[in-house]
């Protein structure tokens, strides 16, 4: 046992441990708050060991020559830092949520939610295209419980919905492409350079490729995004981690890995592969933000705010190039911080004052000072304005994108065009117009809701600091040696 | 024989001479024999507990003597025992390899399991006056199967089959609804036909080779392939099986009969009696017939294969509208029978392997539903989908048991299911054939879909007022009231082994895969 085997262990653990401790909340809560704390410390502690890419572990044969394993690779670790490291932030928020609005059924709340991040880790360090599918299912099947936590009818009904977009697109068209690649390759391996170089036909790898974006379906590309507004059903700490850490992150993840080690860039750049996945992603990116304009509710608006950042994610991977991929990376990560922030200051409003339309946030402002100003560093990065984090993603894409596909620049500007207009709104409307309703005094959410928030949008800023930075250490790492 | 030798000689020349065998020695014919004569004594007895008591017991013996047989086959290739000391070709004998050994231990299992749900169904669907009648077809119908399994002698193959059937028609027909008569009638009328194209077949092989051993009719069918009579035998053999393991479209009798079955008896044929049948084929296509004549000459791929497709495809389809949960499941398996048989179609050494661990497997998931629904059925009125609803609430365990087989029918990686899918997936892929790949992964949503069907209804449905209050009358009554289940001790033992056996299968699948593949070497490369 070293580190990195109590790394990965350490969430199911936390997971038994609210089995156990089903009946005390305060044992639950402390205990968890302190397993998430130090597996974030492992995983910082150990950055250097998780880039240079020497772990990796045997889990089970399923048939001869096939079986499940882990293999740590930089694409892995950029993803397994960002889930660990944000998940105290987001425990400790989901612990003043859930008590803040006396949800029912805390425990089997927590035990799902700290098993989606264990698996989380393990779709990260994946160390092959089956094992990769299996965790992704394995995620699907286990945020399920949280989606549908409320249990009342809409819950359900977006639960069904999450649950059965999710299954047919994977079985359908992920699995389908995994099978393929084992026929094509006879076996299930990575390879830092793809694995299909040469193997198939143009055509062939275009088709593979798209059905494998498109099967990927917590990348809530469109057509597939219907889940993700449907699981906004759930309270909003689940909303902060599927839509922040875990789930649409494993997907875009998802998307970065097999666009790399299995189809590889180099083969789908002089095949043209890419090229429906490019439009498309374009296509999701603006179409997503102008349906976010007309959504009404707080959380369907963040939703369809989040397909469209993903879409920058699948866009940039589908650029292929090291660059890009760096710059995949690097929006996963800033959009990570970004996106939990909004969705916490969503969470903070709904616990204090129950609101959850757009228009009933007049005025809040005042009763809500940080929170608001918390959010609006959230809509600043996602808008992609200095001095945070974002802009270093619309730049790189900008960048990348006069080379060879100068229509992107109007798409990134149309996007970020209606970024500002559906996500500036709510800040200015809650510091700046009157409302005869809203209270004038103090009134932030529990400080574990508000303490998280805060941190994150600290390191939205702080990301904008050491942006170049990562970015050059990506592009290291991701170049083959 | 040299017609110089002496009677004596003759009677040497095939005997085997041994007299002093040891109990286990005998183990093969015993676990046939034992379940066929305590069936006759409950007969005569007639008493109630004693039936249960000695079902239970006979049925667990015959579990430990198809392990104990099972791992005597790891160590040698094939058991043979000569009934009452003649030779092969002469007298009858049993003939066990590992395939064979593989299927008995499978259908000892779901025996011994199923026994211990006998005193829940004696509480609920059998009348006290009925129940030792009941017990003596059950006993009938395990030996039976131990029989068609294990017997090395083609003309047996049918005996045992006749006595599996006429027991099963009795077994079903005792189904508390009144339609279980009719669906009992109908699978008599299919059985019958079935069963008779086999002894037909059997008669053509009889004919040109005067054995009825299978070993020797393999060796004396070599220079007759060609013939006619040949081809005749294998076609009549294989709609008679095809019959019996309800293969697309002689799949119509299998849906009423688990359905209006006492829902004991719908695990246990579910999970055998289709199992033997797809045996059967492995048995006949392999070892008689041989590879070459069944895949070479005849190309029964041809055939095999575009109706267990749409074998998968109808059992598929009909499982998502079904309102009945024993129809639903009956549908299901239809769609798994067909992967097995799209298994013995591809022909290939990794396909072979992969049907014969998912015919294990699918015994071990059905057995674990069927068992489960019998268990609810102990308080619902019915299966139908809404008189289920909200049960796993109420009986969390077998809600489990549930929830773990569906998950297993529907493949999901780490449970039992998967194993022998993903065995047939790399076989088509190896083949090529993308569009059965994309076909099996279509089918696997479906299963998905329709297993939702039932768990969301189990689990999340509203809970019926009647229900509840069985269960607090139960609770008031009864001792094991810390299961939450209606079951007694054993019959929660086994249930657990079954929800254990279903992931353990999924998860350490080293040993399974491997005797398979030795199977599946075996089938093709050098038969008996």
């Amino acid at each position: 046992m070293t580190w990195f085997d109590y790394y990965l262990l350490l969430p199911w653990v936390a997971s038994l441990y609210c089995l156990v401790t089903y009946k005390r909340p305060k044992a639950r809560d402390i205990g968890i708050i302190t397993l998430s704390i130090i597996t974030a410390i492992l995983a910082l502690t150990h950055i250097s060991e998780l880039y240079n890419g020497e772990l990796s572990r045997h889990l089970v044969t399923l048939i001869p020559n096939v079986s499940l394993g882990l293999q740590v690779e930089p694409i892995g670790a950029t993803f397994a830092l960002v889930a660990s490291g944000l998940w105290p932030l987001a425990q400790l928020f989901a612990i003043g949520y859930m008590r803040g609005n006396n949800e029912a059924n805390q425990s089997r709340f927590y035990i799902f939610y700290t098993a989606a991040i264990g698996t989380a880790l393990l779709i990260a360090f994946a160390g092959d295209l089956l094992s990769l599918f299996v965790f992704y299912e394995l995620m699907t099947v286990l945020t399920f419980p949280l989606v549908a936590h409320k249990g009342n009818e809409a819950a359900k009904n977006g639960a069904r919905t999450y649950l059965a977009v999710l299954m047919t697109s994977s079985i359908l068209f992920f699995l389908f492409v995994v099978i393929s690649v084992w026929g094509i390759q006879g076996s299930f391996a990575f390879a830092p350079e793809g694995v299909l170089a040469g193997k198939v036909s143009p055509l062939i790898t275009m088709l593979l490729y798209t059905a494998c974006i498109l099967g990927v379906g917590k990348a809530a590309l469109m057509p597939v995004h219907r889940w993700l507004p449907a699981a906004m059903v759930a309270p909003t700490p689940v909303s902060a981690l599927l839509h922040a850490v875990a789930v649409v992150k494993a997907g875009v993840f998802t998307v970065i890995k097999v666009t790399v080690y299995v189809f590889g860039i180099d083969w789908l750049a002089e095949t043209g592969g890419n090229l429906p996945i490019l439009y498309l992603a374009s296509f999701t990116l603006v179409c997503a933000s102008v349906v976010a304009l007309q959504k009404q509710n707080l959380k369907a608006r963040l939703a369809y705010s989040t397909i469209s950042q993903l879409a920058y994610v699948v866009l940039a991977a589908a650029l292929v190039s090291t660059g890009s991929i760096a710059i995949a990376l690097y929006q996963l990560v800033a959009h990570a911080f970004a996106k939990i922030t909004l969705f916490f200051c969503a969470g903070a409003i709904y616990t204090s004052q129950h609101k959850s339309e757009i228009k009933d946030l007049k005025g809040l402002g005042k009763a809500m000072p940080f929170t608001f100003a918390a959010f609006a560093i959230g809509a600043f990065s996602i808008i992609g304005l200095p001095p945070f984090a974002g802009l270093y993603t619309k730049w790189g894409l900008i960048d990348l994108a006069t080379a060879e596909h100068s229509w992107l620049l109007i798409v990134l500007l149309l996007s970020t065009i209606l970024n500002v207009i559906y996500l500036m709104p709510i800040p200015a409307m809650a510091f700046f117009q009157k409302s005869a309703t809203a209270p004038t005094t103090m009134q932030e959410a529990p400080l574990l809701c508000l303490v998280p928030l805060l941190i994150t949008a600290g390191l939205t800023t702080a990301m904008f600091f050491c942006a170049p930075w990562v970015i050059e250490y990506l592009n290291q790492v991701l170049r083959p040696a | 024989m040299a017609s110089s030798s002496t009677s004596s000689e003759v009677f040497q020349s095939v005997t085997t001479g041994q007299h002093d065998l040891t109990l286990f020695q005998q183990l093969p014919v015993l676990a046939i024999v034992v379940p066929l004569l305590f069936a006759a004594l409950i007969t005569i007895v007639h008493k109630r507990n004693f039936a249960l008591i000695i079902t239970q017991t006979v049925s667990f013996a015959v579990f430990i003597a198809s392990l104990l047989l099972f791992f005597e086959l790891q160590q040698k290739p094939e058991i043979i025992y000569y009934l009452g000391g003649w030779k092969s070709p002469y007298g009858i004998s049993l003939h066990l390899d590992l395939l064979n050994g593989f299927v008995g231990l499978l259908v000892g299992l779901i025996a011994a399991v199923s026994s211990t749900f006998l005193p829940q169904l004696l509480q609920k669907e059998i009348p006290y006056s009925k129940f030792p009648l009941f017990c003596t077809a059950f006993l009938l119908c395990l030996a039976g199967l131990m029989g068609i399994t294990y017997t090395g002698d083609a003309f047996n193959i049918f005996v045992f089959l006749e006595i599996t059937s006429l027991s099963s028609y009795a077994l079903i027909a005792m189904g508390r609804d009144r339609r279980a008569l009719t669906a009992s009638y109908q699978y008599l009328i299919m059985g019958t036909i079935g069963a008779t194209f086999i002894l037909i077949g059997i008669g053509f092989l009889y004919a040109m080779t005067g054995s009825l051993n299978i070993a020797d009719i393999h060796l004396r069918l070599a220079d007759k392939l060609d013939s006619n009579t040949v081809k005749t035998a294998f076609a009549f053999i294989t709609v008679g099986i095809a019959l019996k393991a309800a293969v697309f479209p002689l799949h119509l009798w299998l849906n009423n009969a688990y359905s209006f079955a006492p829902s004991v008896v719908s695990a246990f044929i579910a999970a055998t009696s289709t199992k033997v049948s797809v045996y059967l084929f492995f048995r006949f296509f392999f070892t008689l017939f041989g590879y070459e004549q069944s895949f070479g000459n005849i190309e029964l791929g041809w055939i095999l294969i575009p109706l267990s497709i749409l074998g998968i495809f109808f059992g598929t389809y009909k499982a998502l509208y079904v309102t009945d949960v024993k129809s639903l499941l009956a549908s299901s398996s239809v769609a798994q029978v067909g992967y097995m048989t799209l298994g013995i179609g591809l022909a290939t050494q990794t396909s072979l392997a992969g049907s014969v661990v998912h015919l294990f497997n699918h015994g071990l998931m059905k057995g674990l539903l069927f068992l489960s629904i019998a268990g609810f059925l102990i308080h619902a009125k019915g299966s139908l989908l809404t008189q289920l609803s909200g049960l796993g609430k109420i009986y969390p365990l077998l809600g489990v048991g549930m929830t773990v087989g569906g998950l297993s029918l529907i493949g999901v990686p780490l449970t039992a299911g998967f194993t022998g899918k993903l065995l047939l997936l790399q076989a088509t892929i190896n083949q090529g054939h993308y569009l059965i790949v994309a076909f099996i992964l279509l089918a696997s949503v479906g299963a998905l879909f329709y297993v939702w069907r039932f768990l969301q209804m189990i689990w999340f449905g509203e809970i019926n007022e009647a229900d509840q209050q069985a269960q607090q009358e139960w609770l008031r009554q009864d001792a094991f009231s810390w299961s939450g289940s209606p079951l007694n001790a054993f019959a929660l033992i086994s249930l657990i082994a079954l929800i254990i056996a279903n992931i353990a299968f999924g998860i350490f699948t080293t040993e399974t895969v491997f005797i398979a593949d030795q199977i599946a070497k075996a089938l093709i490369g050098a038969p008996l």
